[in-house]
């Protein structure tokens, strides 16, 4: 086993040891030096004394030298014997020979028989000395003492016992108070010590040590219980830290949940709509396909003939409001869809969406009206077609889903920082319960697919109408249904900028006369009598709108391509019947009609041009404008439509009223 | 004696020596003339060493120690021999035979330190004593009447050796001072104690 180091003791035990060594090490100098002067000490003493006595025995004695009186001298000699420590006691004359002695009794020392010179000696315990003896000046003998120094060293003796005696009871009290303080420099130290430990264990940091003085100790024990501060406040930061980051974690996986959830929704949502959009589609093109079918058979009965052809037209008509609202949907989706910010009038607006509801709400013996509440702009900055649109959509929905009683749209201004108009649909129809009126903004659910066989409808109009109020600066909502009371949906659109603008009361009666005006205008009937030049490459498109414009009256001329449309209005007008009217298919082969309208535009050809084309967007408008192009119409063609732009271009202006473009 | 050595007081060997212990050393009995003139020359000489004189005593320092005889000079050359070269606290001796008459002439008695006066005299011992007074003159005889009479000091011829015998009294009288080792020498002290 090895022995232990001494700097591995215990603090204790060091402090202990060191100071009671160093006490005894100057208790053990200082006792040495102690005896070790009294040693030589006495025995110079004891020396200067015996020297003394001789000198004072020797002088007593001059005068029985002098006289030679042995007696005398022996006899004061004799006084030695006062002393039991001397030995013997010799005087010699002048001669050097014995003069006159003292021996007590038993002793044993040797006179010398011979004085020699004056000295002094230690002879084991013996101390002798030899001194002269004078007379005025004058050395007429010596006297020699012997002294017994024996007991002056056994004395000594015990006194390095007793020195030794109390040496080592000092140590003994120097260690009992060392055991005692060194507990005022250990006490701190193990405090902090222990304070250390229990902390590392425990990891707990808001112990700290105990301070015991103002000495390094103390210093050392602040600085320590500075650390743990430290330690602790990093540890409570560190945690917190933890917790933030913890939380932001939580909170960011949450929200990534969310995200993946409303992707995955929105793809679900996308296949859906993309298999409702396949059904759709397929469900009018069966019907298409199939009657078309029909109708080859030669003896099919006529009855039927004219109900496969109604039910053609029926779906293809369906389907191609769908294909519509399918690409207005796309087109909003990918954030392509533009609206106008232009003035019109909110009056002028609904007076058409009336008028054009009139018909239907009619058939279905609905009452349809509308009221202005409070005074309402004259004009406000937005798209009125799309405004209309989305109003066609909604009085056509509360036409649609109302047996009895009927509709009623109301009119007010909402005013504030962004002011806004708002529409109220009131209908006394169907109503819906709270899960209908969830979905009813949800692409292809018609509140109940059944709905879509019973009422018609794509199930697309409302999430339109809903994204179109959005980009108008509005909203789409509901505000009330009851099933079995009726439903009020509400359209809010915002007005832009109303400084200056005039605001109009009590409108209704007026602006639907105007309104009905119109209508009825438009929908007078007459023969178009013109001459009609047809630029389009698809030959059933060919057969069918010149078919239409046969019907109406007008005389149609057919070209394939713009090249050959350019060529052929050219040369009317040379030969001086031009044509009233071209009709230009925008997509055309060799030459398209963008370029062949240009192209007459250059050449000087000032005839009206009616651009016919399948873009319905509106920066295909302004093309087909910039293109020289005077109006357009959109493909499919709509019968009535077209022959109200061909009449507008083959008769003089109609009045003032919102932009007459067929959309 | 439970004193220990290096503390003890020598008051104890002083008291000691104090004590007049006489001598019963013994001797061999030869009165030779000579030799016994030395002694006496050696202890005249020898009690100057014991003897302090008033500073009055010596014109000056360098003044010598006289030595008057008086009478009948019983040293002769012996006295000179001894005293020759030899110097008491740094005095010299000098040697003086008084003139015959001079046992009257208190001067030439004064002028002496140690005057020694002869057998021959005797008769004129009280006188010269009274001349003398107590001036500071060691006087020294020969015979113990001469102490008994009043002489300070006596040479006495006792076993064959030469002693002296003391008078107290006329030490006392005088000036002088005489030191007590030297008077224990004594043999016989006058005036002797009464019993």
């Amino acid at each position: 086993m090895r022995v232990p180091r001494f700097r591995d003791f215990s603090l204790r035990v060091k402090l202990t040891l060191v100071t009671t060594l160093v006490a005894g090490v100057s208790l053990a100098i200082d006792c040495a030096a102690i005896l070790a002067s009294t040693w030589w000490g006495s025995r110079t003493t004891s020396v200067y004394d015996l020297a003394t006595r001789a000198d004072i025995v020797g002088s007593n004695c001059t005068a029985a030298i002098t006289f030679n009186d042995r007696a005398s001298a022996a006899d004061t000699l004799k006084g030695l014997a006062a002393d039991k420590y001397m030995l013997a006691a010799c005087i010699y004359g002048r001669d050097g020979r014995p003069f006159a002695d003292y021996r007590p009794q038993g002793a044993t020392v040797v006179i010398p028989p011979q004085a020699g010179e004056p000295q002094h000696r230690f002879d084991g315990g013996k101390l002798t000395v030899l001194r002269p003896i004078t007379l005025d000046g004058e050395t007429i003998g010596s006297i020699w003492l012997a002294w017994n120094w024996g007991l002056y060293h056994s004395q000594f003796l015990d006194l390095t016992g007793i020195v030794f005696g109390v040496m080592v009871v000092s140590l003994g009290i120097a260690l009992f108070f060392a055991t005692r303080l060194q507990r005022v420099f250990t006490q701190p130290v193990l405090d902090l010590v222990e304070t250390a430990r229990r902390v590392t264990l425990s990891r707990h940091y808001t112990e700290r040590a105990r301070k015991h003085a103002q000495d390094e100790l103390g210093a050392l024990t602040d600085a320590f219980n500075e650390m743990l501060t430290q330690i602790q406040e990093r540890d409570v930061a560190l945690r917190e830290a933890y917790d933030e980051l913890e939380e932001r974690v939580r909170q960011r996986t949450e929200q990534l949940n969310e995200a993946k959830e409303r992707a995955e929704n929105a793809d679900r949502a996308k296949s859906e709509f993309l298999a409702n959009m396949s059904h759709e589609i397929r469900t009018p093109m069966t019907a298409i396909l199939g009657f078309s079918e029909m109708l080859t058979e030669p003896s099919l009965p006529e009855p039927q003939r004219l109900n496969a052809v109604h039910t053609i037209r029926r779906n293809g008509e369906h389907l191609l409001s769908i294909l519509n609202d399918v690409l207005d949907l796309s087109k909003i989706e990918v954030g392509r869809m533009t609206v106008e910010r232009i003035l019109c009038s909110p009056a002028g607006v609904v007076a058409e969406v009336l008028s054009l509801m009139r018909v239907r709400a009619d058939a279905n013996k609905l009452s349809l009206d509308c009221e202005y509440q409070g005074a309402v702009p004259e004009t406000i900055q937005s798209d009125p077609t799309r405004l209309r649109q989305i109003l066609l959509n909604l009085v056509g929905n509360a036409i649609k889903f109302t047996k009895v009683g009927g509709v009623r749209l109301i009119v007010r201004l909402v005013t504030g920082e962004a002011p806004m108009i708002q529409f109220d649909v009131q209908d006394t129809g169907i109503g819906m319960s709270v899960e209908e009126m969830d979905t009813l903004f949800c692409p292809f659910t018609q509140a109940d697919t059944s709905h879509t066989r019973r009422f018609g409808g794509t199930g697309l109009g409302l999430v339109i109408s809903r994204r179109l109020a959005e980009l108008l600066g509005g909203t789409v909502g509901v505000v009330d249904s009851r099933p079995g009371v009726g439903t009020t949906l509400r359209l809010r659109v915002a007005t832009g900028p109303l400084d200056g603008v005039r605001t109009i009361k009590n409108l209704s009666s007026q602006m639907l006369s105007t309104a009905d005006q119109r209508t009825g205008r438009s929908a007078l009937p007459g023969a178009l009598n013109c001459r009609i030049l047809l630029a389009e490459d698809a030959p059933d498109n060919q057969r069918l709108v010149s078919h239409i414009l046969g019907k109406a009256g007008a005389a149609v001329t057919i070209v394939e391509n713009g090249k050959l449309a350019v060529d052929r209005a050219l040369s009317a007008e040379a030969e001086g019947s031009p044509f009233d009217v071209i009709l230009m298919d925008m997509q055309m082969p060799v030459m398209d009609g963008y370029e062949a309208a240009g192209l007459l535009r250059q050449k000087g050809y000032r005839g009206a041009i009616v651009a016919l084309t399948a873009h319905a967007m509106l920066g295909d408008r302004e093309k087909c404008l910039r293109a020289g192009c005077d109006d357009f119409t959109a493909k499919p063609v709509n019968r009535t439509k077209l022959i109200e732009v061909i009449r507008a271009h083959t008769t003089p202006q109609p009045l003032a009223g919102p932009g007459v473009g067929a959309v | 004696m439970s004193v220990r050595p290096p503390i003890r007081r020598l008051c104890w060997i002083g008291a000691a020596c104090a004590w007049a212990v006489p001598s019963t050393a013994a001797r061999a009995e030869t009165v030779d003339p000579i030799k016994t003139a030395q002694v006496k020359a050696a202890y005249l000489y020898n009690f100057a060493k014991f003897t302090t004189w008033p500073n009055n005593a010596f014109a000056d320092e360098s003044a010598p120690v006289v030595i008057g005889i008086l009478g009948v000079d019983p040293f002769g050359e012996t006295l000179d021999k001894t005293v020759e070269g030899k110097t008491v606290e740094n005095r010299k001796f000098l040697v003086k035979r008084l003139p015959p008459r001079s046992e009257n002439d208190r001067t030439a008695l004064r002028s002496c330190h140690i005057l020694y006066i002869s057998e021959s005299l005797q008769s004129r011992w009280g006188s010269i004593l009274e001349l003398l007074g107590d001036a500071p003159v060691l006087v020294v005889g020969e015979s113990d009447e001469f102490a008994a009479a009043g002489g300070m000091l006596s040479f006495v011829l006792s076993a064959g050796n030469i002693v002296f015998h003391l008078n107290r009294d006329a030490v006392e009288r005088s000036k002088l001072q005489l030191s007590s080792k030297l008077m224990k020498l004594a043999k016989v002290v006058y005036p002797k104690e009464k019993s």
